[in-house]
C-alpha cells in the first residue's frame, strides 16, 4: 500500500522534476534552490530575514518566467536519422537548424525529445535495476531511483542538451547529436525544442517542433568467431525453388517425359515441339546445411536483464554463424510460433537483427510450443544452438530429445550474477554436445573462455 | 559535445568573499568570515593547486558531516528546538573546509558523490555522477545563514540584493540589451522590495487570526494546574481583541478591577504550574443560585459574564471574593490556590460576585512558595543582594521591589534576542530589563522567594475599560495579565509590579475596526442572553427586545398577505372564464337538471341517448331523443338557425317538464343507482 501511495506521487514528481529541469537554466536552478530554502526558514519572519531572500529569489523567477514567453522566431528543424543504431553502441545523427527569421539567433539549447509513457503500476512493481544492490535500504524501499532508470530504459536513452552555436538571419546550421541507445526495439523521437533563455538567464522558454521519427535499435552482439557448425547435410524439400528469389537457379539435370503433377514450368517447350509430347527439365535435389538457433522467451518472472542478454547472445550467433552455403533458422515464440530461414538469398542477417530487436518475452504461452516445434522441423536441421533462460526439466528433456534425434546441439544457458550456482548440465550421457552458462553482466569474458570446437567439429 | 549551457559557472571574481563578509557582518562572525574569505579567494592570486581524488573529497565531505551531526545535536541540546536558526547561522563555517579544497585543487570541482553516500555505490562511470562547483550554491548559503542575524533594518536586503544582481550579471544571455537586462533586475527588486513587506503583513495576520481561534477555542479554558508563559518567545507579544468578559459594575471603578482565574507555584523554563491540586466542592446556600466562598459577605459587588465553551470551567473572580449568587451554576468547586471552577450549561453565563478587596483567603504558603529552581537561584539572590532586600522587614522588600521594578524597568511586548534555555529571565533582570507581564510577574515572585517571602504567581484579566456602547465593561483576551501574590503579615497580597503603561501600550495597538467588531459582538451577545434570559431581571431588561418583534411581525404578514394576494391574483388571471361557446345556454341543461333532481342520475361516462335510453320516466323515449337532436344542432351545427333551433326546443323541453310525466326514480327515494 506504501509502494501504491508512492508510484502515484511519483508521476507529479517525475513530471515536475523534469519540467524543472527543462526549463530552469543553471542559474535558474540555483535561485529556485535558494527560494525553497528561503521559504522553509522564512516562514516566521519573526525569526530571521530569510523571508526577505524568499521574496527576492521570488520575484526574479516570476520575471524571469514572465519573460520567457515572447519567444516566437522562425526556425525549421530537421532530423537525419541513420538507418539503424546498435544497443549499448554510441549513435550520431544530424539535426539541421535553421533560422527563417531576420533576426540572428543565439544562446539557443537544442533538446531532442524521446518518447514514453509513464509505466503502470504493475510493471513499476515487478521491474528490476541492477543497481538497486548498490543503493542503500532507503532507496530501494522507495524506489524512486529505479523508476527513474526504468523510464530512462523505456524511453531508450539520454540524448543531452546541445548548444546551438550562433545563427544569423536566413542561415542554417548543423549540430551532431550523440548519445548511446539503452535498449533495442524502436525508439519514437517525439519532437525537437529549441530553448531560449529569458533576459536574467534563469528560465527558459520553449518552441516545441513535432517531428516524430522512429529509430530501429539492434541488439548488442558480443564478439563470437565465426562459425561452421556441425552437422550433415539435409534434404530441403523443394529444390532451389524454394531458396531463390530471382530467376531460376537449379541445377539441370536431364530431360524426361512429363508426368502427371510436374508443373508447367518445367516444361522443356523445344523438345515438346520436336517431339511431340511433353517433355519436362529435370533438376538435382537439393542438400543444405540447416542450422537452427533458437531462442528461448519464456521468462515468467524472470529478470528483464536475462532475456535482453539471451537475445543479445543469440544476435552474436546470427551474425556469426557462416552462411555462404547453408540456411538458418532463427526460431522463438512471441504471440505465434516463429521460424524464420535466412540464408541463400531467402532472407538477410540484418531481417533477422530487425526481428531480434523487436522480440519480446512470452509470458502466457507454454514451453512446449517450443518444443513440439522444434521436434517437428527436427529432421530439417543439421545442427541446433539453444539460448535458454534457464535449465529446467522441459529444457532438459527438449535436448535430450534432440540429440536422440541425431541433432547436435549448443547449449547456452543465461544466468543472472546472483545466481547461487550454475546449472549442471546432467550426466555425462544426458549433456548436450556443448553446454555453457553465461552470467548476465559478463557474457563477453564467458563467450572468450568458450571452446567452439565443440560446435564446429 | 557541448554541455556547458548545462553546467553551473564558477561564481564570479569576489562574490564568495562578498557573500562571506556580509554573513559575517550579519550574524557577529565578521571576524571569521574576514580570513575566510580571504583564504576563498586568494586562489585567485594564487597558483596554488594539489590533486584532490575522489576519495578525498569524499572523506572531507564525511568529515564535514559529522562535524555538522556533532554540531547539530550540540545545539539542540542546549537551544531546543530554536537551535535550527543557530545552525543555519553557523552552517558556513561547516562547508568551508569543502569549498575551500575545491578551490585548490586542480580540477576545481568535485563529484557530486562527495555530497551523496548514495550515489558513491552506482556503477563507476555513471551518469548521474556528474561534477559539481560548489562555489555558487556555498555563495547562496552565506546569504541564507546572514538572514539568521536577523538585523532589523535594511542592510541585509540591499546588500543581499546587490550581491544577486552582481551574480546574474554572470549568468546574463548576450542576446539581449542591457537595459532589458537592467529594466528587468530593477522591476524584480522593487516587487520583491514589496513582496517582502507583505509577507511580514501577512504573517501577522496569520498569526492573530490563529491566536484569535487559539484563543477561542483552548485560551477560555484556564488549567488551574499548568500555565505556559510567553517567555522566551521571540517577536511582539500580540493578544487577541476579542471580548471575553462583561464586568457589570455599580458604579466606575476607581481602579482596574483584577480578575483572577488561578494561582501557581512551581516555575522551571517559562512554564508555572501546581502539583496535582484537590478542587473541593462548595455547597449552595439555601438560597438557589448562591454559594459562600468565605464568611462575612463582601461589600464590593460585581456581575460578570463569561462564554463557557465547556459545561465545566475555571472562572474569574476578583481577589477576595467571598460569595457567588444568581447563577445558574450546578456545581462550583474551589482548590487550595483559589481556583474556582464552575459547572453551568454552554454558552454565555452570568453570575454576580460580592468581594472584599485585601482578604484573600488562599490557603496559607507551603514549601513551594519558597522554592526556587537551580537554574535561577544563583541571579534572583544575587538580586536580591544588589537590592539589599535582606537588610529590610517584609513591607519594606515589597516596597523596595515594587520601586526597582517600576524605576528600573519598561514594558515591552517584544522580544528580539534568541538566548539558550533558561536564560531570558536572567537576560530581563540584568541586560534588557524590558518585558510584558508575565517577566514581571515571574521575576518578582522569585525575587520575593529569595529574599524570604512566600510568593505565588496569578493569572487572570485586568477590568479598565468601559464600553459606552454596552454600558458596561469588557474585558479583552489581551486584557490577560499576571501579578504576583506574596504572604505578609499573614495574609496573601496582590504585589503588580508590571507598569500601569501597559494598557495603553495594548490598546494602542487596537485596529481601527474595532468599534465595528465590538458592535457584533455586542448584538450577538445580546442575541445569546435574550436567548438564555435565565435571570428576571434578564427577562425585564429584555422586554423591550419584544417589541423590536412587533413591526417585524406586521411587516411579515403584510409579506405574506400580500404574497397570498398576488398569488390568488394571478391564480385568478390565471383561470380565465370559460369561453361562451354556442349552446351553452341550451334548454336540455334544464332537462337534465330536473332528470337529476328526481333521482335519474347518469352513469360516469354514459352518453345522453343512453342515458335517455334508460330512463324510467312516462315521458317517451323518441321525445327526449327529439329534444337531444334539437340540442346537438343548436350546440355544434355551425350553419344552424341557432335562434330557431333555441326556440324550438326551449318548447320542448317545457312541454315536457309541463307533461309532469318525469317522476322521481325508484320511487319515493329515488335510487339513482337503479338498473332495467
Amino acid at each position: 500500500m506504501l509502494r501504491r501511495l508512492l508510484y502515484r506521487n511519483f508521476r507529479l514528481i517525475h513530471r515536475l522534476s523534469q519540467w524543472l529541469r527543462d526549463r530552469l537554466t543553471p542559474g535558474g536552478g540555483l535561485i529556485f534552490g535558494g527560494l525553497v530554502a528561503a521559504g522553509i526558514f522564512g516562514i516566521d519572519t519573526r525569526q530571521t530575514l530569510a523571508f526577505q531572500l524568499f521574496a527576492l529569489t521570488a520575484s526574479l523567477l516570476l520575471v524571469a518566467m514572465l519573460g520567457s514567453i515572447m519567444f516566437r522566431s522562425r526556425f525549421r528543424l530537421q532530423r537525419r536519422l541513420p538507418a539503424c543504431a546498435t544497443a549499448g553502441t554510441p549513435l550520431r545523427y544530424r539535426v539541421r537548424v535553421e533560422n527563417s527569421g531576420p533576426r540572428p539567433q543565439k544562446d539557443l539549447l537544442l533538446i531532442d525529445e524521446l518518447e514514453s509513457a509513464f509505466p503502470d503500476y504493475a510493471e513499476f512493481r515487478n521491474s528490476r535495476d541492477p543497481q538497486d544492490a548498490r543503493r542503500n535500504w532507503v532507496d530501494r524501499l522507495i524506489g524512486y531511483p529505479r523508476l527513474v532508470t526504468l523510464l530512462r530504459h523505456r524511453r531508450g536513452g539520454s540524448i543531452p542538451v546541445r548548444a546551438v552555436p550562433a545563427i544569423p538571419p536566413f542561415d542554417r546550421t548543423d549540430l551532431d547529436v550523440e548519445f548511446t541507445p539503452l535498449r533495442r526495439g524502436y525508439l519514437r523521437f517525439a519532437a525537437l525544442r529549441l530553448a531560449r533563455p529569458d533576459p536574467l538567464g534563469l528560465f527558459r522558454g520553449m518552441r516545441r517542433f513535432a517531428t516524430r521519427e522512429s529509430l530501429l535499435v539492434l541488439p548488442r552482439t558480443y564478439r563470437i568467431p565465426r562459425l561452421q557448425l556441425a552437422g550433415g547435410r539435409q534434404y530441403l524439400q523443394g529444390g532451389m525453388t524454394l531458396v531463390s528469389h530471382i530467376g531460376d537457379s537449379q541445377e539441370f539435370l536431364s530431360l524426361r517425359d512429363y508426368q502427371p503433377g510436374d508443373p508447367l514450368r518445367a516444361i522443356h517447350w523445344r523438345s515438346y515441339a520436336k517431339r511431340g509430347k511433353p517433355i519436362v527439365k529435370e533438376f538435382q535435389d537439393e542438400y543444405f546445411v540447416r542450422q537452427g538457433l533458437v531462442l528461448d522467451t519464456f521468462l515468467d518472472d524472470g529478470p528483464n536483464e536475462v532475456f535482453e542478454e539471451a537475445v543479445s547472445v543469440a544476435a552474436s550467433f546470427q551474425l556469426a554463424i557462416e552462411q555462404q552455403d547453408s540456411l538458418t533458422d532463427l526460431i522463438f515464440v512471441e504471440d505465434v510460433a516463429r521460424r524464420l530461414t535466412s540464408g541463400r538469398g531467402l532472407d538477410s542477417t540484418a531481417h533477422m537483427l530487425e526481428m531480434l530487436a523487436c522480440v519480446q518475452p512470452c509470458r502466457d504461452r507454454p514451453f512446449s510450443e517450443l518444443a513440439d516445434l522444434l521436434l517437428q522441423h527436427r529432421r530439417d536441421l543439421s545442427t541446433l544452438i539453444l539460448v535458454l533462460l534457464r535449465w529446467d526439466a522441459p529444457r532438459r528433456e527438449l535436448v535430450r530429445r534432440l540429440e536422440d534425434a541425431g541433432v547436435p546441439v549448443g547449449v547456452f544457458v543465461i544466468n543472472t550474477a546472483d545466481t547461487a550456482a550454475a546449472p549442471e548440465p546432467g550426466s555425462p550421457a544426458q549433456r548436450p554436445r556443448q553446454f555453457v552458462t553465461l552470467t548476465a553482466g559478463r557474457i563477453q569474458q564467458d563467450l572468450d573462455a568458450v571452446d567452439w570446437q565443440d560446435l564446429q567439429q | 559535445m557541448n554541455t556547458a549551457a548545462v553546467r553551473l559557472r564558477p561564481a564570479p571574481p569576489f562574490i564568495l568573499g562578498a557573500g562571506l563578509l556580509l554573513w559575517g557582518w550579519q550574524t557577529g562572525y565578521f571576524w571569521y568570515a574576514l580570513p575566510m574569505a580571504l583564504l576563498l579567494e586568494s586562489p585567485r592570486w594564487t597558483g596554488w593547486r594539489w590533486p584532490i581524488s575522489d576519495q578525498e573529497f569524499n572523506a572531507l565531505s564525511d568529515i564535514s558531516g559529522v562535524a555538522f551531526f556533532l554540531l547539530a545535536v550540540y545545539v539542540f541540546t542546549t537551544d531546543g528546538a530554536g537551535g535550527i536558526f543557530v545552525i543555519l547561522s553557523i552552517m558556513p563555517f561547516i562547508l568551508f573546509l569543502l569549498v575551500s579544497i575545491q578551490r585548490f585543487s586542480e580540477r576545481g570541482c568535485m563529484k557530486l558523490s562527495a555530497l551523496f553516500l548514495s550515489l558513491r555505490r552506482l556503477e563507476p562511470g555513471s551518469d548521474m555522477d556528474r561534477d559539481i562547483d560548489l562555489t555558487l550554491p556555498y555563495f547562496l548559503l552565506c546569504i541564507l545563514s546572514a538572514s539568521a542575524g536577523n538585523r532589523r533594518d535594511l542592510g541585509f536586503f540591499i546588500l543581499s540584493s546587490v550581491l544577486l544582481i552582481i551574480v546574474l550579471w554572470s549568468f546574463r544571455p548576450r542576446r539581449y540589451h542591457f537595459g532589458v537586462w537592467a529594466g528587468l533586475v530593477g522591476l524584480s527588486i522593487g516587487i520583491a522590495f514589496g513582496g517582502q513587506l507583505g509577507l511580514q503583513q501577512l504573517h501577522r495576520s496569520i498569526e492573530q487570526s490563529v491566536m484569535q481561534l487559539f484563543e477561542q477555542y483552548m485560551w477560555r479554558y484556564r488549567d488551574p494546574d499548568r500555565a505556559t508563559t510567553a517567555i522566551g518567545s521571540l517577536g511582539r507579544l500580540k493578544l487577541s481583541d476579542r471580548i471575553v468578559l462583561r464586568v457589570y459594575t455599580d458604579g466606575k471603578l476607581t481602579r482596574p478591577l483584577l480578575l483572577r482565574e488561578a494561582t501557581y507555584a512551581n516555575y522551571g523554563f517559562g512554564v508555572w504550574s501546581n502539583n496535582k491540586t484537590r478542587f473541593d466542592l462548595i455547597d449552595p446556600d439555601i438560597t438557589p443560585g448562591n454559594w459562600t466562598l468565605a464568611g462575612n459577605r463582601g461589600g464590593h459587588s460585581v456581575a460578570i459574564s463569561k462564554y463557557m465553551i465547556r459545561s465545566t470551567a475555571v472562572i474569574p473572580l476578583p481577589m477576595g471574593t467571598t460569595n457567588i449568587r444568581n447563577s445558574t451554576a450546578v456545581e462550583i468547586d474551589r482548590n487550595a490556590y483559589g481556583a474556582v471552577k464552575m459547572e453551568n450549561r454552554k454558552g454565555w453565563i452570568r453570575y454576580r460576585v460580592d468581594f472584599r478587596p485585601g482578604a484573600i483567603n488562599d490557603s496559607p504558603p507551603a514549601q513551594e512558595d519558597l522554592f526556587i529552581g537551580s537554574s535561577y537561584r544563583a541571579d534572583f539572590r544575587r538580586l536580591a543582594q544588589e537590592w539589599k532586600l535582606y537588610d529590610k522587614t517584609p513591607r519594606e522588600i515589597v516596597a523596595t521591589v515594587k520601586r526597582n521594578f517600576a524605576e528600573k524597568f519598561r514594558y515591552s511586548l517584544t522580544q528580539r534576542n534568541r538566548y539558550p534555555r533558561g536564560r531570558y529571565l536572567h537576560n530581563f533582570l540584568f541586560v534588557n530589563r524590558r518585558g510584558h507581564c508575565e517577566y514581571f510577574a515571574t521575576a518578582t515572585v522569585l525575587l520575593l522567594r529569595a529574599a524570604g517571602i512566600p510568593a505565588r504567581y496569578a493569572v487572570g484579566y485586568v477590568t479598565d475599560e468601559f464600553s459606552r456602547l454596552e454600558g458596561n465593561y469588557v474585558v479583552r483576551a489581551r486584557d490577560a495579565h499576571s501579578w504576583a501574590m506574596a504572604w505578609v503579615d499573614g495574609g496573601w497580597h496582590v504585589i503588580d509590579t508590571t507598569p500601569p503603561v501597559w494598557a495603553s501600550a495594548e490598546n494602542a495597538n487596537a485596529p481601527a475596526l474595532e468599534p465595528l467588531f465590538d458592535f457584533i459582538s455586542w448584538l450577538k451577545y445580546r442575541f445569546a442572553r435574550w436567548q438564555a434570559a435565565d435571570e428576571p431581571a434578564e427577562a425585564s431588561s429584555n422586554s423591550y427586545l419584544l417589541w423590536l418583534l412587533v413591526p417585524l411581525v406586521l411587516l411579515l404578514i403584510w409579506r405574506l398577505y400580500g404574497k397570498e394576494r398576488i398569488h390568488r391574483n394571478r391564480r385568478e388571471r390565471a383561470t380565465p372564464p370559460p369561453a361562451a361557446h354556442p349552446g351553452m345556454d341550451s334548454a336540455l341543461y334544464r332537462l337534465i337538471r330536473e332528470l337529476e333532481q328526481t333521482g335519474h342520475r347518469r352513469r360516469p361516462g354514459e352518453t345522453l341517448g343512453a342515458w335517455f335510453d334508460r330512463l324510467d320516466v312516462q315521458v317517451p323515449a323518441e321525445t327526449l331523443h327529439e329534444a337531444l337532436q334539437l340540442h346537438y344542432r343548436y350546440r355544434f351545427d355551425p350553419e344552424a338557425d341557432t335562434r330557431e333551433l333555441r326556440r324550438r326546443l326551449t318548447e320542448r323541453v317545457n312541454t315536457i317538464l309541463a307533461t309532469g310525466l318525469i317522476a322521481p326514480a325508484g320511487g319515493q327515494f329515488g335510487d339513482v343507482q337503479s338498473d332495467r
